[in-house]
């Protein structure tokens, strides 16, 4: 004996479950010593976010048996994740997430390589996401969410009679915690709910009415939202700088006026914190609902990877305020939904409308909720683009096209649009049909 | 003005949560945690993030290599020395205001020579303990009034229970000089309720948002705010002339605590705990047998546990979790046995757990899995957070969590 932890011992437990047969293990399970061998040898693991539930996935996923994993961040390390993203400590910050997790995972957990990339979700081509059985996402954004799920949609094969190719499939497991609360879920793209399917679960963001700031404050929130977005404009306290919510100088000076007119109106409640809060838009978080929230999402991986069980059909919810509360749901696939269909969605307009109304559309309607689409079509088998949004010059050029009716741009009933945006890595088609005396869908 | 310390900084996302006061209670706290199991120390990991004053680990094993698959505070290099003081040290690092120690012995020595150890604790967290020494141990923390987390994994379930004992009385009409703050509050608040008040509890001074003028806005809320400190003051007064009458000066209850309790006190709850005896010896499973109905039923597992439990008091292992001599057959039959033994015992019909569950909680062989461990470390760490900081509402009394349907099942048992 020499002293050296057998392999198969440390991995006891993974092994017992994984080779051993139960009528309640999923249909397609074959209990083998070989299932274990193929997490460590042969899978690859994609970890997106190495934040709050990144950290922990990558802990849950290395202590699964899972030793070739990649990490995306684009973030540095800030005091205020020390409380929760436990893999940093204060000499690390300013450096990299991705770097710095990547590194204490290695150096702790003997086997497992963890591979970060310091770079944005976006900054990676299909190519990338084709090489993983499995990609996880930890991220706090509803639009880097839509981003990837538009991806790993895009990388689907279908054959000649329409078929899905299965070994195309990327399942995607997602979760998200806000304070007390959390949720995962199961994506399976192609055959179950996706991103866009349930647009409608996210909870609007916060906003604050115009007219209430500028006007008829009632709550300190209003106060300081007045001075960060219509005080600040005018003022430029720090020259042509924008303002920037991890500034402690940026923070104390919209502090302070947020307090002089709190002072006006006799309102009180204006800190420090709440002003911090309402300026970057802070989301409350703790170590112990990211630990929940990833430790359901690696087991999800684990059992997607291996079949030792049914895997969560397919979102589930949590909450600790009041005891502990879960509920599991199926999130219904949408058979008209733009990111997941593969037909192209019709849109109907009044024989009228113009650009700016189906741009408005795409933005307002809740199933495409786009940020800035732009539009290109075929006229007369040339290449047009109607109104491109992202590069300031052709912007400026395409602009007048927003006011001209869709008829004048050459637009006939049945014509396709293909429209680009942020929230998708891949471009969707719209057919516009056209109809006479009446609203538009 | 200042800007917020360091600390508040690093805490400033919890902050927004349970607020200075609540985070103040949490660094006055002294944790317990017995064995250092994946589970304990993932519920351990959560609560040293959060600032817990300090902890103490009581653990008499060595780092073992299954360890190593399964628990995140070990090393390689620890293997076969001291299982506390390796995961003491790599706990302690996450978090440089915390403070924490080892103590390399069994839970069973300290309850037989030195029980009073554990009345320096202000809760204490047992994984990895035989039923045996639960007993034991729960009646000991029950005695000292220290609340008692146990926490476990096992396969793909996760296994929560609460015991906390309430030595006051619940009329709060006999206080004594042993009567906590909470109840002296509770009394003040009645007699305010009986005697100022015609039944209204005090007003809590805020008023919800609404579309107005910013003028009419205010004015309101100060009418609000001017009774609810009235409405305080009243109460304030009640419990000066009940800490007299107590023999105890009227500043034994500061008046921010005062201020808290009449903002909440419409949210008051009062949780009550079984003991850990009464809930083995008879836990209220008959009113929750519906549940067994459906397949997937996570109180199928509860009673798999406690017949685990006795197992491994026959054995010295799990189901399956021995040498490679037992079949899953023979332990299938032999907890099979158990099962029926139990729910005799309990006065329940003894067919009502179906063979499948039996079979795939021996394919677990009593291991943690890190994932389950992780989810439950959340779950307990939160749990506890809740009683240290008299803050949000703890689960009553069991919580049995299926790593298979994700879904946890609370029970009052």
């Amino acid at each position: 004996m020499d002293g050296a932890p057998q392999p198969s011992e440390r991995w006891a437990g993974l092994q017992s479950v994984l080779c051993s047969a139960s009528p309640l293990a999923h249909p397609d399970f074959e209990p083998s010593e070989e299932t274990l061998q193929f997490i460590q040898d042969v899978c690859k693991i994609l970890v997106i976010g190495a934040g709050g539930l990144g950290c922990e996935l990558l802990k849950d996923l290395a202590l699964m048996g899972f030793t070739n994993l990649h990490c995306i961040d684009m973030d540095t390390i800030d005091l205020s994740n020390l409380n929760r993203q436990f893999l940093f400590r204060t000499q690390d910050i300013g450096k990299f997430k991705a770097e710095v997790a990547a590194s204490f995972i290695n150096g702790r957990i003997t086997g497992c390589h963890v591979t970060p990339h310091c770079c944005k979700i976006q900054d990676l081509g299909a190519e990338f996401y084709r090489q993983f059985h499995v990609i996880v996402c930890g991220l706090d954004s509803i639009i880097a969410r839509r981003w990837i799920n538009g991806m790993v949609l895009g990388l689907l094969r279908y054959d000649e009679s329409g078929c899905l190719d299965r070994s195309s499939i990327i399942p995607l497991v997602d979760g998200g915690t806000e304070g007390f609360k959390g949720n995962a879920r199961v994506i399976i793209p192609g055959l179950t709910a996706c991103i866009d399917c349930s647009l409608d679960l996210y909870p609007p963001q916060v906003t604050y009415p115009l007219c209430t700031i500028a006007s008829k404050p009632r709550l300190p929130e209003h106060c300081i939202e007045y001075v960060k977005v219509l005080q600040w404009p005018k003022e430029k306290p720090f020259g042509d700088a924008a303002i920037d919510g991890d500034n402690s100088d940026h923070i104390l000076w919209v502090f302070a006026k947020a307090q002089e007119r709190a002072n006006e109106y006799g309102i009180q409640g204006v800190t420090y914190r709440l002003t911090q809060g309402v300026v970057k838009r802070i989301i409350p978080a703790v170590a112990s609902t990211n630990a929940v929230i990833a430790g359901v999402c690696a087991t999800e991986v684990f059992k997607i990877a291996t079949s030792c069980s049914k895997p969560l059909q397919n979102y589930m919810v949590f909450n600790d305020t009041d005891g502990v509360y879960t509920y599991t749901f199926e999130a219904e696939k949408k058979d008209d939904c733009p990111a997941c269909s593969s037909k192209p969605v019709t849109l109907t307009f009044h024989e009228d409308a113009t650009l700016q109304d189906v741009y408005n559309y795409l933005c307002e309607n809740q199933k495409f909720a786009m940020k800035s689409p732009s539009l290109t079509t075929v006229v007369g088998e040339k290449n047009k683009t109607l109104y491109m949004s992202t590069l300031a010059s052709l912007e400026v050029a395409t602009r007048p096209n927003l006011k001209k009716k869709l008829s004048d741009l050459g637009i006939v009933d049945g014509h396709e649009i293909v429209v680009a945006d942020v929230t998708t890595p891949r471009s969707i088609a719209i057919i516009i049909k056209f109809t006479y005396n009446m609203d538009p869908d | 003005m200042a800007l917020p310390t360091e600390k508040a900084a690093r805490y400033d996302r919890q902050l927004r949560l349970w607020g200075d006061h609540g985070q103040t209670a949490l660094e006055s706290a002294h944790v317990c945690l017995i064995n250092a199991s994946a589970t304990g120390t993932e519920t351990l990991k959560n609560l040293v993030l959060a600032g817990v004053g300090s902890f103490t680990i009581v653990d008499s094993k060595q780092v073992s290599a299954t360890d190593l698959g399964s628990n995140f505070f070990v090393l390689p290099s620890a293997v076969e020395s001291s299982r506390c003081r390796c995961a003491c040290t790599l706990l302690q690092e996450l978090n440089p205001d915390v403070r924490g120690s080892a103590i390399e012995d069994s839970v069973d020595t300290i309850l037989a020579n030195s029980p009073d150890l554990f009345s320096t604790y202000t809760t204490v967290i047992a994984t990895e303990l035989p039923d045996a020494t639960l007993q034991l141990l729960a009646k000991v923390l029950r005695s000292l009034s220290v609340p008692l987390i146990v926490v476990a994994s096992y396969g793909l379930i996760g296994f929560h229970q609460k015991c906390k004992s309430c030595s006051d009385d619940p009329a709060c009409l006999h206080l004594t000089p042993e009567s906590s703050n909470f109840w002296v509050l509770v009394r003040a608040l009645k007699e305010f309720v009986i005697n100022d008040s015609r039944g209204k509890l005090p007003l809590r001074g805020s008023i919800p948002d609404m579309n107005s003028f910013s003028d009419l806005y205010v004015g309101l809320q100060k009418v609000y705010q001017t009774q609810a400190r009235l409405d305080m003051e009243a109460v304030a007064t009640h419990l000066s002339a009940l800490l007299i009458g107590m023999g105890k000066s009227p500043g034994t209850v500061p008046m921010e605590s005062v201020k808290q309790f009449c903002r909440n006190s419409a949210f008051l709850r009062v949780v009550r705990y079984r003991s850990l005896a009464d809930e083995h010896c008879k836990p209220n499973l008959s009113e929750h047998l519906w549940r067994l109905e459906n397949p997937d039923s996570e109180l199928a597992y509860y009673i798999l546990l406690r017949a685990a439990d006795q197992f491994y008091s026959m054995y010295k292992f799990y189901p399956r979790g021995g040498d490679k001599g037992t079949s899953m057959d023979s332990d299938v039959g032999v907890m099979k046995t158990i099962v029926s033994n139990l729910l005799n015992s309990w006065e329940l019909p003894p067919s009502i757990l179906r063979d499948d569950c039996i079979v795939e909680f021996c394919r677990y062989g009593g291991a943690e899995l890190h994932s389950v461990a992780a989810f439950m470390g959340g779950v307990a760490s939160q749990e506890i957070v809740k009683i240290l900081t008299h803050q949000f509402v703890p689960l009553n009394n069991t919580l049995i969590y299926s790593a298979m349907t994700c879904t946890a099942l609370t029970v009052a048992l």
